[in-house]
């Protein structure tokens, strides 16, 4: 996959998830399984890291740029060990989303190819 | 076979998102939340906005000024606007407390928490909470246009402030339980206010006393529970008397048994706790260092976070008041102006009375006044979060309605209690606080305070000029034994007459040069009523001794007042404790632990030893001597500690004080020994296990500011803190002051002082929750900022409502 594309499907998410619930996440992970990948597993590889970049990501730069406890309140809430453990946690279940969305649209591209043949 | 699979990962994928955007009981939407775009992390921001917010709904810009500690100034040009912006700014702090205040009212929690807050939801609706809310509300809307148009005013506020909420702004309790705020109406302030009256007139022993006359007996009751009156030092010392009717009073004293009901009283309900705690005095000109009057108070409350107050100025026009107010309800509660200051502590005046009912044909009648009467049916649907709900028959008759009735009872029959409360009564207790917000003199301060009813508060108050006290609300004329215990309410006519406002006790300017409140008896000598109450006994003379110590008050003197952790209980207790010890029975482990309470000074500080050894000592010789109670199947009220020491020290070989477990017969002396030894034994295990850990009174006691809902990831942390339930500074485990204040006229202007521990912010993301614990657990103050107008002060935030 190239770097372009990554970087277009990442900025993707970001537009779906400012105007749109959560789990529009799945529209980018629909589409990155769709336009690049070659198997399944690397579908939901690739779904996943861009869902996991963003979100633990944008975690970890909301927790920086505008300290709170929230997030140690959260983590001891969800009976996490610290906020590091959340935002972590955060982009594994995002990731998890997205990446399951990319098999599906790995599986679809291909659906409609064996349907063409 | 790719399409299998299509439609598998297409129904998984489906699951997924329905599963992770869902709430199972305490797991909250578990993606909603995470996502750093929409969950728990877009409310790591403060939300202190600044420059000019377009709401198109005020007549004129409001101008706020938010100073260091983020609390708002408001200067609006006219009390419409003022009170939008006062709703508005509760709505951005607080909006998430205010609907969980409004749903305890309404008896509408479980449906957004779930099962476990069934028993409070059930509470407030066969106590009907909203058809009080409902009535008052009626009464607003005939006879107060002016209280009405606040409200609505300060709901349009509220409103525009959820109408301009994105999902992803909401306070994060919404997100955790998974539910959005709602419109805010009048009727949820005046739920509020209703919700505060039944904390602090809610408590009330009546059926557990009346299982206790049954149980000891008339004589030996009389002796156990009698509460003299040299035992306080009362708010007013001697009242006019004014000959008033007894007409009343042989028919229902105690030597007419008849009308106290009989049977045993089983009631398994929430029930809100004795509201003890809170202390105001204020000393006039001539005992101030400053020549002016001095105001202080601190009322207690459950610590929790949010705090239950709300801090702001609100500027309007002549008047320019200061103070904390409660989120949910418009105007200052507690505060002053530019010439008046006011506190407040709980009155404790009784004023919910129960009577047990005979009912027939399956409860659709009921015998009163000598005849068979209709009941009206109540069917109560609560719903309840991850559950069907469930629905609630409940029965109102003349007298009220029966909150405890034979579902509550193990024999059917003995428990069809009618609540009679004052608080079911319509008054416009609001009009008060907007009246003393506006007051000028001692005059406008006696007109407010007429129209305040439930609970019975004392107020106290302070001008330039003059210091007075009041034990204001709707309190029923009663005599002999009224109120004490559940009455037969087939057996007599009862009507409520409440005292007349000219009779209730007050006092201006008393020679002694002072006036002060804490929760005590309010008159002495010469009342012509009964007043009968949860009073408290100790802290008063401790208020009243040190007042009357020396001649010239100044600021220092009342914060030091405020946060004294004496403890006179344990001054009258410790020594006749310790007298009852034999010293050839003591170890020499015994021995460390009762020198340590010989030298101790009473004073219950938190790095003190000697104070947690006497608390648990007293606990545990207080718990063994009444052991015949807490063994009986019924609860029944305890003898009080004070009337246990009276005990302890006429008859120490009382009866009461033989352990019902044991064959021997003990003494006083026995179980002094046994509940020190105990507690040396448990000290020193206790020491064993944790090496490391000071073990004092504050480390012990844990003052913890719970949150609201009891999400303990949002409670504050415990911190170690002064003072115990008998001393002025009266912090428990989770009581205590939520604000302190001290109000002091220097050259005609007021100058304050205060600290609200558990901050201003309700976003347990903001640095401004439960920001001041830590300086309140120190004894410490921050000097009120009072604009005298908005240009002062350039350097704070502002914002402009338009």
């Amino acid at each position: 996959m190239k770097k372009g594309f990554f970087v277009l499907t990442i900025l993707a998410a970001i537009l779906c998830q400012l105007f749109l619930p959560w789990w529009s996440i799945v529209f980018p992970g629909i589409a990155t399984g769709y336009l690049s990948a070659k198997t399944g597993f690397r579908a939901f590889i690739l779904g996943f890291i861009i869902i996991f970049l963003l979100w633990t990501g944008y975690s970890f730069y909301i927790d920086i740029s505008a300290p709170s406890v929230i997030s140690e309140r959260t983590a001891s809430l969800l009976s996490l060990p610290n906020k590091y453990i959340l935002f972590i946690t955060a982009g594994i279940i995002g990731g998890i989303t997205a990446g399951i969305a990319a098999v599906l649209g790995f599986l679809w591209r291909e659906h409609q190819a064996a349907n063409q043949k | 076979m790719r399409k299998e699979k299509l439609i598998i990962v297409s129904t998984f994928l489906v699951f997924l998102v329905i599963g992770l955007n869902s709430r199972f009981n305490s797991v909250p939407p578990l993606a909603r939340l995470l996502s750093p775009f929409t969950g728990y992390l877009q409310n790591s921001y403060e939300n202190i906005p600044s420059g000019e917010l377009e709401l198109s709904e005020l007549k004129q810009p409001v101008k706020i000024v938010f100073d260091d500690r983020a609390v708002p100034h408001v200067f609006a040009s006219g009390e419409q606007d003022l009170y939008y912006a006062q709703g508005y700014l509760h709505a951005k702090d607080r909006l998430w407390q205010m609907d969980f205040l409004y749903r305890a009212a309404a008896g509408k929690l479980s449906e957004v928490t779930g099962a476990l807050t069934v028993g409070k939801d059930r509470a407030a609706r066969r106590k009907g909470l909203m058809a009080a809310a409902e009535k008052s509300l009626e009464l607003i809307t005939k006879k107060y246009p002016a209280t009405l148009a606040h409200f609505e005013s300060y709901s349009k506020g509220v409103n525009a402030y959820i109408r301009n909420l994105k999902r992803s702004d909401y306070p994060v309790e919404f997100k955790l339980l998974d539910y959005a705020p709602e419109e805010w109406t009048p009727l949820k302030t005046i739920c509020i206010q209703k919700y505060m009256a039944d904390m602090l007139s809610g408590y009330d022993a009546d059926a557990e006393r009346t299982n206790s006359l049954a149980f000891f007996g008339k004589s030996e009751y009389e002796k156990l529970f009698a509460n003299p009156l040299e035992q306080s030092a009362p708010m007013i010392d001697s009242f006019i008397t004014v000959p008033v009717q007894r007409s009343l009073s042989s028919a229902l004293s105690m030597k007419n048994k008849s009308v106290i009901a009989k049977g045993i009283f089983h009631r398994d309900m929430y029930q809100p706790p004795p509201g003890y705690g809170s202390n105001s005095w204020a000393v006039s000109g001539s005992r101030s260092a400053t020549h002016f009057p001095i105001l202080a108070n601190d009322p207690h409350l459950a610590l929790t976070l949010p705090s239950i107050w709300y801090e702001l100025q609100l500027s309007c026009g002549k008047t320019s008041a200061y103070g904390v107010s409660i989120p949910g309800v418009p105007y200052i509660i507690i505060g002053f102006n530019e010439h008046i200051a006011w506190g407040i502590t709980n009155g404790e005046t009784d004023v919910k009375d129960w009577y047990a009912l005979k009912f027939r044909n399956n409860d659709s009648e009921y015998y009163y006044k000598g005849k068979w009467l209709k009941t009206d049916k109540r069917i109560e649907k609560i719903a309840v979060y991850g559950s069907k709900g469930l629905s609630d028959t409940v029965l109102d008759t003349e007298i009220g309605p029966v909150v405890y009735d034979h579902s509550f009872a193990p024999e059917p029959g003995l428990a069809n209690m009618a609540m009679n409360w004052t608080g079911s009564i319509p008054s416009n207790d609001f009009n008060t606080f907007y009246l003393l917000n506006n007051a000028a003199d001692y005059d406008d301060y006696a007109n407010a305070i007429k129209s305040f009813g439930c609970p019975n508060l004392n107020f106290t108050f302070a001008s330039k000029t003059t210091v007075a006290i009041s034990h204001q609300g709707m309190i029923p004329q009663r005599h002999g034994n009224e109120g004490r215990f559940v009455f037969d309410g087939s057996a007599a006519k009862y009507s409520y007459r409440p005292i007349s406002q000219d009779l209730l006790p007050s006092e201006k300017d008393p020679e002694k040069g002072f006036v002060f409140s804490a929760n005590q008896q309010p008159v002495g000598k010469g009342y012509p009523y009964t007043l009968y109450g949860y009073y408290g006994l100790y802290r008063n003379r401790t208020i009243e001794k040190k007042l009357s110590d020396k001649r010239n008050y100044n600021l220092k003197d009342m914060m030091a007042l405020q946060v004294d952790p004496f403890d006179l209980f344990a001054k009258e207790a410790l020594p006749l404790m310790l007298a009852g010890i034999a010293k050839n029975k003591l170890s020499p482990e015994d021995a460390i632990f009762t020198d340590s309470l010989k030298a101790w000074d009473y004073n219950s500080k938190k790095e003190s030893q000697a104070a947690l050894f006497f608390q648990i000592w007293w606990q545990e010789f207080y718990e063994e001597t009444w052991d015949e109670i807490s063994g009986l199947s019924n609860p029944a009220a305890m003898p009080s500690p004070a009337a246990t020491l009276r005990l302890l020290s006429t008859d120490p070989s009382s009866n009461y004080f033989d352990v019902q477990s044991s064959p021997e017969i003990e003494t006083a002396k026995d179980i002094l020994l046994s509940s020190l030894k105990l507690n040396v034994k448990r000290f020193s295990d206790y020491k064993l296990r944790n090496k490391n850990t000071t073990v004092n009174w504050g480390m012990f006691k844990q003052t913890t500011f719970n949150h609201l809902a009891l999400i303990s990831a949002f409670s504050s942390a415990p911190v170690s803190c002064d003072g115990s339930s008998n001393s002025v500074n009266a912090s428990t485990a989770d009581w205590g002051a939520g604000w302190r204040m001290i109000v002091q006229f220097e050259n005609g202007k007021p100058k304050a002082w205060g600290i609200n521990p558990g901050g201003q912010s309700g976003n347990p993301g903001s640095a401004y929750y439960g920001s001041e614990i830590q300086d309140w657990a120190a004894g410490k103050y921050y000097e009120l900022l009072y604009m005298q107008t908005e240009t002062d002060n350039s350097n704070l935030r502002r914002l402009i409502l338009k």
